[in-house]
Order: C-alpha cells, then sequence, then structure tokens
C-alpha cells in the first residue's frame, strides 16, 4: 500500500508540472494580440475501494480551457466593424478638408465673392478696360477653384475605389485564412468530447481572424459545437463554411459607374450589405460622401454657367463684333432642342427669338439694322438658323464640320446680338461668358480668355441697336445673380452663395458625424477590450503567484515521494 | 473587476492620446487665435463666419460704390456751380445792358464777353472726368453737347443714366443728364440774349434777362439736385461704414478663441498628462516579479 503514496505524489508532479506549463503559456502570451488566457482543471483521480474505504488517487489535469466571453466577443465583432466603418469615414473626410477652405482661405466662396464683387466693380466703371481684365482674373480664380474641386474630389473618389480593391483583397486572405484555422482546429479536436481538449490557441487565433475580417466588412457568425463555424454576410451571402470560403470580387458597373462587388461566381451585387467595416466605409466615403459633394459643385458650375451666358449672350459691347463662333457642336438637321443633340443645356431651348443688329460702318455714325432670327422648339435646326443669318446683309453665318455655328460680318460691317428669348445663344455658347457645364469642364469662353474687352456690360438698343459705352445693364443683371435663387437642373431653387455655404456645411456636417461616432465607438471599443481583458486577459502577478502555488504543490508532492522512500528504507531494514 | 496587466498600461494609455489631443487643439486655438479653422471642425459656424465674411465684403462694395458716386456727383456739383456762376455774370450784364442809356458800341463790348461766357458754359457741359463726359450719360466716351454752325447747341448724348449698383437693392443714378431741360433752357437764354446784343435791341434784352433768370434758376435747381443726391449718398455711405464696424465686430466675436479658458485647459489637461507618465513609470516597480527572489 505505500506504493499507492508514491503514485498519487507521482501523479501530484505531474499535475503541478502541467499546471506550471499553462501558467508559463499564459506568461509567454500576455502581450499576444487575440490570445485568451489558459487554466488547468485539476481534478481528482477516480477513487479506488479498499477494504471499504473510498481511498483517493492523486490529481490530474482534466483540460486546459481558454477563458472567454461570448457575449464580449460577439460585441467586438459589430463593434469593430462599425469603428472601422466611421474611422475610414472620418480619414476620407478629412482627407478632403482643404478642397472646403479654412478661415485663411474661404476657397469656393471668396473666389464666388471675388467674382461678382469684380462685376460690380465693372458694372460702376463698364468702359474701364481694366475692370473688365480685372473680371477675367477674378473669373479664372473662380474656374480654378471649381475646376480644382472638382479634380481633387474625383481623385479622392477614384482613389477610395482603387482602395477598395486592395480591401478585397486582404478579405479574401482573411477568409482563406478563417477556412484554413478551422480545418486545423477540426483535426485538433476530433475524437474529442465536447469542451474538453480544445484547440485553444488554434481558436484564438481564429477569433482574432474573423475580428480582423469585420474590421474590413460586417459579418454574422454561427458556431458550431464541433468547432465548425459558418460567415455569412449580413445579406445572408454565405462566405465561409468550416473549411470552405467564398472569395469577394468587383462585378458590373454600379453607382458612380464604380464596378459593384460580388460573391465570386455569382453576378448579385453586395453593396447594400457592406454597412460597416472599411469597405461599407469606403463605399459610403466614395457614393454618398464624394459622389454628394461632386453632385452640388456641378450642380453650382452648371447654374452659374447657364445663368451667366444667358445675360451675357444677349448683352453687347460699344466695339460690336466682327466674327463669332459658337462653342459648342451641333448636328445641323436635328432641332437644336433635340435629344440627340450633345450640347449639355439643349434642353433649356423654347421657343423664342434673337434679334442680330448689323452695323455699316462706311458711315459715321454707323447705319444700323435690325433683324428678328426666330426659333421654334422642336423644329429650328442650326442649318435654319444659318440660312436666317445668310439672308440678312451685311452678315454670313456658315457652319464647321462638326456643327459649330460662325457668324461673320462682311468688309466694314460689324454685329451684336441681343433679347434671345429661346435660349439658343447660350445653350451653343455663342457670345458666351463660360464655357462648360459642369464644375469639371467649366472654363472661359475662349473669346473671353484671349481679349478682355469681349466681356459685355451693355446692350444693343431695341429701337435704335446702339450700345453705349457706359451701358452696364448686362453687367447689373449678372451682379443680380448673386444672390437670386436660380435652379437650372432640379435642385431647389436657391443662391449661388447658398450653395457654396451649404456645401460647406454640409461637408462639416457629414466630417462632425464621422468624428462623433468614431469616437463613441472608439470608447465602446476600450470598454470592450477592457472587459474582455478582464475576462481573458492575463495579469502576471495572478499567474506569478499561481505559479507559487503549483511550485508549493509540486515541492510538497516530492516531499511525499521523499518522505515515502524513507519509509520504504526504513520497512527495507526491517528484512535486513 | 479582474484586471489584466495590459489594461493597466492601456487605460494609461487611453488617458495619454486624450490629453495629447486636448493639447494639440489648445495650441492649434491659440496660434490661430480662432475657435476653428475649417468646416470639418464646426460646419455651421464655419457657414456662419462665410456669411458674415460675404456681408462683409457687399458692405465694403457698397462703400466704394457709394464713393464713386460721391465722386461723380461731387465733380457734376463742382461744375454745376461753376455754370450758375456764369449764369450770375450773365444776368448782371442783362441788367446792365437792358438800360436804355447803352449804346451799340457798348453792346457789342458786353457781346465779347457774353460769348466767352458762352463758350465757358458750353465747356462745362462738356466736361469730362477720368476721361468721361459728366453729362452724356451712359455716351461717357462722347461730348455731351454739340454746336453747329449757327451756334445751336444740341445734347448728343444718351438717355441712359449711369446707375450704380450700392447694393442688392439699391442702385443710384450716379450722373447728371444734359438732356434735362434746365440745359436747353440755358443755351436758349444765352443764344437768345446774345442775338439781342448782337442787334443792340433793348427790348429782346429786357426779355432775355428773364429767360436768363429762368434758365439761372434751373441750373441752380440741378445743383441743387446734385446736392441733394450727393447728402443721401454720405448719408447711406456712413450708415455702411457702420456696419462695416459691426460686421467686423460680429466676425470677431463669433470666430475669436477665449485664450483664458483655452490655456485653463491645457493647464488642466497638462497636469493629468504628467500624472499619466509618472504612473507609467511606477507601473513597473509595482510587479510582483519584483519581490520574488
Amino acid at each position: 500500500m505505500i506504493f499507492d503514496s508514491l503514485n498519487i505524489a507521482a501523479s501530484s508532479l505531474q499535475a503541478q508540472q502541467r499546471a506550471m506549463d499553462v501558467v508559463s503559456h499564459n506568461i509567454a502570451n500576455v502581450n499576444t494580440p487575440g490570445y485568451s488566457r489558459q487554466t488547468a482543471d485539476l481534478a481528482t483521480l477516480t477513487s479506488e475501494k479498499v477494504a471499504g474505504l473510498n481511498l483517493g488517487r492523486g490529481v490530474g489535469v482534466m483540460n486546459v480551457r481558454r477563458i472567454v466571453d461570448p457575449i464580449i466577443a460577439q460585441a467586438q465583432l459589430n463593434n469593430g466593424s462599425q469603428l472601422a466603418y466611421w474611422d475610414t469615414t472620418h480619414t476620407g473626410l478629412k482627407a478632403v478638408e482643404n478642397v472646403f477652405g479654412s478661415l485663411q482661405s474661404t476657397g469656393l466662396a471668396s473666389a464666388l465673392d471675388g467674382f461678382f464683387l469684380a462685376w460690380k466693380q465693372l458694372a460702376n466703371n463698364p468702359q474701364d478696360h481694366g475692370q473688365k481684365v480685372n473680371v477675367r482674373a477674378k473669373s479664372s480664380v473662380l474656374v480654378d477653384s471649381l475646376n480644382n474641386m472638382k479634380q481633387q474630389l474625383g481623385t479622392v473618389q477614384a482613389n477610395t475605389d482603387a482602395n477598395i480593391n486592395q480591401s478585397i483583397t486582404k478579405t479574401n486572405q482573411i477568409l482563406d485564412n478563417i477556412a484554413s484555422l478551422t480545418m486545423q482546429i477540426n483535426r485538433h479536436e476530433a475524437g474529442n468530447k465536447g469542451a474538453v481538449g480544445q484547440a485553444n490557441d488554434l481558436r484564438d487565433q481564429r477569433d482574432q481572424a474573423v475580428r480582423d475580417l469585420t474590421k474590413l466588412i460586417p459579418v454574422q457568425q454561427v458556431n458550431t459545437a464541433d468547432g465548425g463555424l459558418m460567415l455569412q454576410t449580413l445579406g445572408g451571402d454565405l462566405l465561409v463554411q468550416d473549411g470552405n470560403a467564398r472569395h469577394l470580387a468587383r462585378g458590373a458597373a454600379g453607382s458612380g459607374n464604380f464596378s459593384t462587388i460580388v460573391i465570386q461566381g455569382s453576378s448579385s451585387a453586395i453593396d447594400q450589405s457592406l454597412q460597416g467595416g472599411q469597405l461599407g466605409g469606403m463605399i459610403n466615403l466614395r457614393d454618398n460622401k464624394m459622389g454628394t459633394y461632386i453632385q452640388k459643385i456641378d450642380s453650382i458650375a452648371a447654374n452659374l454657367i447657364f445663368s451667366t451666358n444667358q445675360i451675357h449672350a444677349s448683352s453687347a459691347s460699344s466695339t460690336h463684333q466682327s466674327t463669332l463662333t459658337s462653342e459648342q457642336a451641333s448636328n445641323v438637321s436635328l432641332p437644336l432642342d433635340s435629344t440627340q443633340q450633345t450640347v449639355p443645356f439643349a434642353s433649356k431651348i423654347k421657343t423664342g427669338s434673337f434679334k442680330l443688329h448689323v452695323y455699316d460702318n462706311t458711315v459715321t455714325p454707323p447705319v444700323a439694322s435690325r433683324t428678328v432670327i426666330n426659333i421654334t422648339a422642336g423644329t429650328t435646326t442650326m442649318s435654319n438658323i444659318v440660312t436666317a443669318i445668310n439672308a440678312v446683309a451685311g452678315v454670313s453665318a456658315s457652319t464647321d464640320a462638326s456643327g459649330h455655328l460662325s457668324i461673320t460680318a462682311a468688309t466694314n460691317h460689324t454685329f451684336s446680338l441681343s433679347g434671345d428669348t429661346s435660349n439658343t445663344l447660350a445653350a451653343y455658347e455663342i457670345n458666351s461668358f463660360f464655357h462648360g457645364n459642369s464644375a469639371g469642364s467649366l472654363a472661359l469662353s475662349s473669346n473671353i480668355k484671349s481679349n478682355a474687352d469681349a466681356i459685355n456690360t451693355g446692350q444693343a438698343d431695341a429701337a435704335t441697336s446702339v450700345v453705349q459705352t457706359g451701358d452696364n445693364s448686362a453687367a447689373l443683371s449678372i451682379l443680380a445673380l448673386q444672390n437670386s435663387a436660380m435652379s437650372i437642373d432640379a435642385t431647389p431653387s436657391v443662391s449661388l452663395h447658398d450653395r457654396t455655404t451649404s456645401l460647406s456645411t454640409l461637408y462639416g456636417t457629414d466630417t462632425a458625424i464621422a468624428l462623433q461616432q468614431k469616437d463613441y465607438r472608439t470608447v465602446e471599443s476600450d470598454s470592450l477590450k477592457s472587459q474582455r481583458q478582464a475576462v481573458s486577459g492575463v495579469n502576471v502577478d495572478q499567474e506569478l503567484v499561481a505559479m507559487l502555488k503549483f511550485q508549493r504543490a509540486y515541492q510538497a508532492s516530492a516531499k511525499v515521494i521523499t518522505t515515502t522512500n524513507r519509509m520504504l528504507d526504513s520497512l527495507m531494514g526491517l528484512i535486513r | 473587476m479582474r484586471i489584466s496587466t495590459s489594461m493597466l498600461y492601456n487605460n494609461l494609455l487611453t488617458g495619454i492620446r486624450n490629453q495629447q489631443t486636448i493639447l494639440n487643439d489648445g495650441n492649434a486655438k491659440i496660434s490661430s487665435g480662432t475657435r476653428f479653422q475649417t468646416p470639418a471642425q464646426s460646419g455651421l459656424d464655419y457657414k456662419v463666419s462665410l456669411d458674415i465674411r460675404h456681408a462683409q465684403v457687399a458692405v465694403q462694395s457698397s462703400v466704394d460704390a457709394s464713393k464713386a458716386v460721391e465722386s461723380r456727383l461731387n465733380i457734376s456739383q463742382t461744375i454745376l456751380n461753376d455754370m450758375s456762376n456764369i449764369f450770375k455774370r450773365t444776368q448782371v450784364l442783362a441788367v446792365q445792358q437792358a438800360s436804355g442809356q447803352l449804346s451799340s458800341a457798348n453792346r457789342q463790348v458786353a457781346l465779347q464777353e457774353v460769348n466767352h461766357l458762352a463758350d465757358q458754359f458750353l465747356a462745362d457741359a462738356n466736361q469730362k472726368w477720368q476721361g468721361q463726359s459728366l453729362f452724356a450719360g451712359t455716351a461717357v466716351d462722347k461730348a455731351a453737347f454739340t454746336k453747329d454752325a449757327a451756334g445751336i447747341v444740341t445734347y448728343t448724348g444718351s438717355n441712359h443714366d449711369r446707375i450704380v449698383s450700392i447694393s442688392d437693392n439699391q442702385q443710384i443714378i450716379s450722373n447728371i443728364r444734359g438732356d434735362n431741360p434746365a440745359f436747353s433752357a440755358a443755351f436758349s437764354a444765352l443764344q437768345g440774349f446774345k442775338t439781342a446784343l448782337t442787334n443792340n435791341d433793348s427790348a429782346a434784352i429786357q426779355t432775355s434777362l428773364g429767360a436768363l433768370n429762368s434758365a439761372g434758376d434751373g441750373i441752380i435747381n440741378l445743383t441743387s439736385d446734385a446736392g441733394a443726391r450727393l447728402g443721401a449718398v454720405r448719408i447711406s455711405r456712413t450708415s455702411f461704414e457702420d456696419m462695416k464696424l459691426s460686421l467686423d465686430k460680429q466676425l470677431n466675436q463669433h470666430e475669436g478663441v477665449d485664450i483664458p479658458a483655452v490655456v485653463a485647459r491645457m493647464q488642466q489637461s497638462s497636469i493629468a498628462l504628467k500624472a499619466a507618465y509618472q504612473q507609467i513609470a511606477q507601473l513597473k516597480s509595482l510587479s510582483l516579479t519584483n519581490f520574488l527572489r
């Protein structure tokens, strides 16, 4: 029976040694991300009935258990996804901060103020060449400002789209890793019953991989008792089942002509179910944020271009014109307002007319004649206009191969245009101030670019065709656009200043919301990390105390063995 | 609650990060002197700033436009005063020449002076300022009046006024137009007086005296009109200048940072930061490993 003591002590030596191994493993992984502390479950070995007595047989390590809280783990998945979403959105928004200006340089707002201030100064001194040069310079600043905004926002949008590809690659790597880890877990745990003998470290690695995955895309997780795992998108599309992973890929063109995201092999876009994670944040940034800002600056540009051109195209200067060419090409045989015309503002053309004033400069003062050119919506073509103008003495008209209209005065003749009620001149950019239809295509008309005196401030008198040098009626009308509510697209009718300031406000509010959400999710993340650490984290002091406990138990067991050995020596001494 | 070793460090690290953010924000505010700099920092406040600045630009341009109107009206008033003085002298001459005691020779001497005065009156009426005709309406590049061989003066300017936009809802006529009846009456009266002197016609001189008095009154009325408009523009400009001061103050109040409050907060933050650093240094000595031999 004395040997039983030796066996019991030996079981203790072995158990304490294994428990010490667990402590050592915990201390070794104190800083390992995703590691969950482990404990050795010590239990008495099955007792033995000897002479009617139940005698214990020692101790053994029944299981090595990792300490995790599944509720906290699930909360961390949701939090990780939202934190990454808002962090990506906020970082992306901060990257375009300079586009919207600062108090030191208020960007578009000050460029717009400068543009209208220059028009005001010109209106108050219409005969001053210097003021025209100033209007051209301030207009160029405004054009550059809108062009740069469009270009910078477009670049961020394109870069974000390119980054989506990188995130998809990263997501696919993690999905493969999760599937691989699941296979390894299955192999390690094969034949085990329940929670005993779990592949703790592999499970930690897989949990960490799932947490990393939710930082990229939001997922739903279903665990099975045998170590299996199923991951789905929020829309229910399967991503991983046990050892099989389905990859993400780019699909057909979707919003803003950017490719959608699909599950490889499928054509259904899953963009809508990506409402979290870095990928969701990038889609939000690309489509909802940058997309909206670009739409708004395009609308500002379109309203500015068409409203200014409407006035400028019907205005004149005292020097009159000897030749004018439209800056928009037409299909000469189609009605001017046909939807098949490539002219951006063709739909704005309506039934009306404009007046062509022709000046015979062979006498002083010049003799002027006036001809009304009629336009009927849905009927009149550019060819009809050419014919109508060619019927007027002193001028001729033609179109080039691409459909640009040219009006040319005969020798010793000049001409001017006025009173366009059909919007034809503005739409086809004849005698216009701006060229283009969006923030990206906006430019000064080539006439004005090359000659500031092509800026018109007055109008040809309806009865006498005279344009006075000091006439500022057109300049005053353009100036009045500054604070006038307008809408040439489907947007609400508001002034250009209000459109600009509300764009800055929208950007500011978006950034503030993104920051607030990011901060909230960061605090939540810190809290969840603390909660996880409280349950699963390693406390070195606690482990050292456990180490002392096991060390002492080991020493005591060794003492039992030496004592038992002495007892055996005593027993053997009796025999000698 | 159970505490893990990394929790101790993580909490202190979070605290350090937060305090550093406060210090960084405070530095930015103090160095710029403003509560915010970009729309990202405060979207609505930034919009208010843009609105105030927009109003400032508008008010400054209104002040400048008012000055331009003042300048034009002021010079017009000066010229009209000169024209009025010409008429006063002409009226004196008319009173003198109306006397039946004067001979034809005397009246021819007076005619010489009246011719000079009429020429001076025409020169005033065609006066240019900064290269622009003062009384020709929008035809600033043309002479307002031309005289034909018969000495008849005709208005050749435009029938449109030079309108200056002061603000969105205020446009002011900045000129006195030569087709005002006072000008034609003045030229006509001068011409009539010259004819009467040439003809040595006492009765006609007497009649001219009445016409000169009436035309002189017309020029005085125009001068008064210019003066009245000038006064109104000056009042308007003063009001815009007051508005400008008010907007400057408003902008300063809106954007300006409360420096003592920021400094106090930064002071508080740096104390917390120092404490966190100290605590991190202390953590390493508060471990069981230091006590196990």
